[in-house]
């Protein structure tokens, strides 16, 4: 599935390729940036971007790594009730403190 | 023929039959989608190539696929390229692993390409993968509105797959399965999920037109802002790939909602009085299904506005969340203490949390609508200690 | 139906406690100030250290455990527990005197604290290697947050490499412990110690291999050259009490894994002591050489902690009853010396890179509780007879020596001979005559590093002159002997 899926993705970028015309020019390969010459532009070293993301990104990976250790307990948990339910509780709870201070940091805010 | 060869080509043969299957669902969605929204909005939308517009996916595809293929200068040649297809790549794998029908019910054969016991979990994983075709074609377009319209959108995307995973999990304690075959199964014996799960249904939906990018989560798309947020540098058979793979990760949240909380591949029981075996064809329930939440998609498009995004963060992370967490342990305090009083206490429970979120609606606004904390978290900082250098 | 595994509360208690502590400072932290904290902490350090106290289980008595045995509250673990204990009490109190000094008076810095004790003793209580790497894991990470916490250059060059060498070492450890659960199949320290008696010569290079491995990881954590190099740059550039925190009870668990790994679970399993012997001896050439050439005294003593590293581990080497009960004695005396003498620099210091050695001309004439205090501590460490260093010096060299590593002990004698130099030297400063203007940081009331500082000393002293308070604990052989389980 993923091998044609992929393969669709790439006939349709070279037919298109093949196909299409081909007059470029100056003006149509310029970054756009509201019709202004393209300043500090180019991949890598002048991207800058608020560091807010990487926090934002971080907090995903916690927390998402969290939900995935959820899920082998979720399926699991009709067999283990009541001692999961504890079980989940403290996780939930420890979690919940670390939440707690994200939130009083204002790390979820936007300004 | 050798059997593996014979199964290898019946997959093969599966896998085209559904992607081709969904990129002409997408061709015509955007047909449906422009009509309907046109007919909300008191107009005509588009009606003039062939009949009743029937053949306008058509010039459009003809008319992407012979744009010119423009790649800007200061573009990262190879990630540029890469990302649109990586984009569609995933999208279209993602629904392959949904199932149409009980097992052996097409001919004989089994209605999906593949089937994995992890199931959904798989399926988070590989729509998760989406996130990179958007963030790395906003960075390698070498731009700056496609920069910022990519970050928002990958943030946007891991903060509401928290919701989406979360919100999913008082289901698989009920099921105790993560394959989408036992998960339909169960729900054909004991009743549709979202009547044990309302408030996880409703936090899943809202999580999945976030992580689709629809109304009123199309943040990435703000023009008013970003011009077209991640799409900015891309045209022709690229631009188009995007949005078939927006329009294909559509489809494939209709489908999860559809298997998880609706039943899935089976029909209502109560019409098999009057034709038997009518619940468990194949691909039909399943379909009908997927069409009402597309048009669903739609209708939400023509109704809401867009959320400001610092709004949408913070829903996200200060409702979504903690909401989820809540349901997450209800079901799991329910399972452990009252489970022996049947389901439908707990189908209770969870419509009535979902009523009380709707009547505190008021106050629950204000969670996502105002700042809070930081302003206070600064005030409170230790002083000088009394004592000590 | 699955079965929940066994959760015994009691041998858990100790560690709970401490995550109790870490829990609400981070919660609190919010609401409380700071020193209110630290209150609660020491309080709930104490508790633990009770809670510790009252699981020792005495002749014929089994052990408590929980989760099957991943978790092992032996006598060994309550003794080297209670050391950790011993050092982060010294660590917060110094802390609340210097705290805001240091622009360290965050709630973060005591809650990242407690985070590496509760990883610490984790270390301490394992039972099974999974145990040990999650509880080092934790206690690194929270270690360098701490190195890194004060919001300064010198801070955050120090948390870096912390953080950049701290991780290859425990990468380097997974990697070992990996190849040692694929040789013996089993992770817990008796399962290992059960199959490492009979090994076919199939998987004995695997075994041999993953034991290296280990060496080299646990090698960076306690910092044996040549896996030392963070050590100096890390301890003087990280704010004092963070020195005083990392050289003690960050050693301390590092070396309670070791003890359990190599003394316990792999004792039997061939080579790693010849390998431990040749780190061992660069280890005491690298620190005792470097420390003689140092003029920062913060400095002096980073490069002393890892000179006492290569004496720590001597301990090792020797047989599982002696090694042990040495390394017990002597990780408590070097806790509380380095501690004691730590926290007199985090009292004087102008800034937070400490003092030069020849700022402490004369430093009796202005200071004399702590000049004299400073000179027990550095003849402690010197190892000079009415301390207790010497009685730890001993122990260890002795262990070592009895087990056949003649050389060795020789090579760590001379090196203790050299180690005179070095740290009389300064002793000899403090009570010259000096015209000069003072160079110590003047004001505060500093009754808490006081306290820490007449404990430690008095303790190093007590324990030189009657060894048995603490050693009689130790000495039971059969103690350091069960450290892999029955």
């Amino acid at each position: 599935m993923l091998g044609i899926a992929l393969g669709i993705g790439v006939l349709a970028v070279l037919v298109s390729a093949l196909l299409g015309p081909k007059k470029a020019s100056r003006a149509k390969l310029m970054a756009y940036e509201s019709g202004n010459d393209p300043e500090h532009g180019g991949v890598g070293t002048g991207q800058r971007f608020p560091v807010h993301f990487y926090l934002v990104a971080m907090l995903f990976i916690v927390f998402d790594i969290e939900t995935a250790f959820f899920f082998p307990l979720a399926v699991a948990y009709q067999k283990l009730v009541p001692f999961a339910f504890w079980e989940a509780l403290t996780f939930v709870g420890l979690l919940l403190v670390g939440y707690y201070y994200i939130l009083k940091k204002g790390v979820l805010e936007w300004t | 023929m050798p059997d593996w060869l014979a199964a290898l080509l019946i997959t093969l043969l599966k896998g085209v039959l559904v992607a081709l299957a969904l990129l002409t669902t997408f061709a015509y969605m955007t047909l449906i989608e422009r009509r309907l929204l046109a007919r909300m909005q008191i107009r005509l939308g588009p009606n003039r190539v062939g009949p009743l517009g029937l053949l306008q996916p058509l010039a459009d595809a003809i008319k992407s696929i012979f744009k010119e293929d423009l790649r800007v200068t200061m573009a990262d040649k190879l990630v540029y390229t890469m990302a649109p297809i990586v984009a569609i790549g995933m999208a279209l794998t993602a629904f392959g692993g949904i199932p149409a029908g009980p097992p052996g019910s097409l001919f004989g054969e089994n209605p999906w390409v593949y089937q994995l016991d992890a199931g959904i979990l798989a399926l988070l994983a590989i729509t998760s993968m989406g996130v990179y075709g958007i963030f790395l074609g906003g960075w390698a377009s070498g731009s700056k509105y496609p920069l910022l319209g990519s970050l928002r959108s990958s943030a946007q995307m891991i903060s509401y797959e928290l919701g989406m995973g979360l919100s999913i999990l008082g289901l698989l304690m009920l099921v105790g399965s993560t394959a989408f075959v036992n998960i339909v199964e169960w729900q054909a014996q004991n009743g549709w999920m979202v009547l044990f799960q309302s408030l996880g249904f409703a936090l899943f939906l809202v999580s999945s037109f976030a992580e689709v990018n629809r109304t009123p989560f199309d943040l990435p798309e703000a023009e008013q802002e970003l011009v077209a947020g991640y799409l900015t540098e891309y045209s022709a058979i690229k631009w188009a790939l995007f949005q078939m793979a927006e329009y294909v990760n559509m489809i494939t949240a209709s489908a999860i909602m559809a298997t998880l909380f609706f039943g899935g591949y089976r029909g209502p029981v109560f019409l098999e009085g009057l034709v038997p075996g009518i619940s468990s064809w194949p691909i039909v329930w399943l379909v009908l299904k997927i069409a009402f939440f597309l048009f669903l998609f739609i209708w939400v498009r023509g109704t809401l506005p867009r959320f400001r995004y610092d709004q949408l963060m913070r829903f996200g992370w200060k409702l979504l969340l903690p909401l989820a967490l809540a349901n997450t342990m209800l079901t799991a305090a329910y399972l452990a203490f009252a489970r022996g009083a049947g389901l439908w206490p707990l189908a209770l429970l969870s419509l009535l949390g979902l009523l009380a979120l709707l009547a505190l609606s008021d106050r629950v606004r204000v969670l996502w609508n105002q700042p809070t904390g930081r302003g206070a978290a600064d005030d409170s900082f230790p002083a000088r200690p009394l004592g000590g250098d | 139906m699955l079965t929940p595994p066994d959760v015994a509360l009691a041998p858990l208690l100790p560690i709970l406690l401490v995550l109790a502590g870490a829990v609400s400072s981070t919660v609190l932290g919010f609401h409380l100030p700071r020193r209110t904290l630290t209150a609660i902490n020491l309080v709930l350090l104490l508790l633990s250290a009770a809670a510790m106290a009252l699981l020792w289980s005495g002749p014929g008595e089994l052990p408590a455990t929980a989760f099957g045995g991943s978790l092992r509250a032996d006598n060994a673990a309550v003794l080297l527990g209670l050391t950790i204990v011993a050092g982060s009490m010294m660590a917060l109190l110094v802390s609340l005197d210097t705290a805001y000094r240091a622009r360290l008076s965050f709630p973060e810095f005591d809650a990242m604290l407690m985070y590496a004790v509760t990883g610490t003793l984790l270390i301490a209580f394992s039972g099974d290697l999974i145990v040990m790497l999650i509880g080092l894991e934790v206690m690194s990470l929270a270690s360098y947050v701490l190195a890194t916490l004060q919001d300064s250059r010198r801070a955050e060059e120090s948390g870096l490499k912390y953080f950049l060498l701290g991780s290859v070492g425990s990468a380097v450890l997974i990697y070992g412990l990996a190849l040692v659960y694929g040789a013996t199949g089993s992770l817990s320290y008796g399962g290992i110690a059960a199959a490492t008696a009979g090994l076919t010569p199939g998987n004995l290079g695997l075994l041999v291999g993953g034991a290296l491995l280990l060496l080299a990881g646990f090698g960076f954590k306690v910092a044996l050259a040549p896996f030392h190099q963070w050590t100096p740059d890390v301890y003087s550039g990280a704010p004092t009490t963070v020195s005083l925190f990392l050289s003690t009870v960050v050693k301390v668990a590092a070396f309670a894994g070791m003890l359990r790994v190599f003394g316990g679970a792999l004792q039997n399993a061939p080579f790693w002591a010849s390998a431990l012997q040749l780190l061992i001896a660069a280890t005491l050439i690298v620190g005792n050489a470097a420390s003689l050439f140092q003029t920062n005294f913060k400095r002096m003593l980073a490069y002393s902690a890892v000179a006492h590293t290569g004496f720590l581990a001597m301990a090792l080497l020797g047989t599982p009853g002696l090694g042990g009960a040495a390394l017990g004695y002597y990780l408590l005396v070097y806790t509380l010396m380095t501690g004691a003498a730590l926290a007199i620099v985090a009292a004087l210091q102008r800034t937070e890179a400490g003092m030069n050695i020849s700022d402490l001309r004369g430093l009796y004439h202005r200071h004399p509780g702590y000049a004299v205090a400073l000179a027990a501590c550095l003849a402690s460490l010197a190892g000079l007879p009415p301390f207790a260093g010497f009685f730890g010096k001993y122990l260890a060299f002795q262990a070592a020596f009895q087990n056949g590593y003649v050389w060795l002990s020789i090579l760590a004698v001379l090196a203790s001979v050299a180690a005179l130099v070095y740290y009389l030297r300064p002793a000899m400063l403090l009570f010259m005559p000096d015209r000069t203007p003072a160079r110590e940081y003047p004001h505060g009331q500093r009754p808490a590093t006081n306290l820490t500082v007449a404990l430690g000393v008095a303790a190093i002293t007590v324990l030189g002159l009657l060894p048995n308070l603490w050693y009689g604990w130790l000495a039971d052989p059969a103690i350091w002997e069960l450290l892999a389980g029955r």
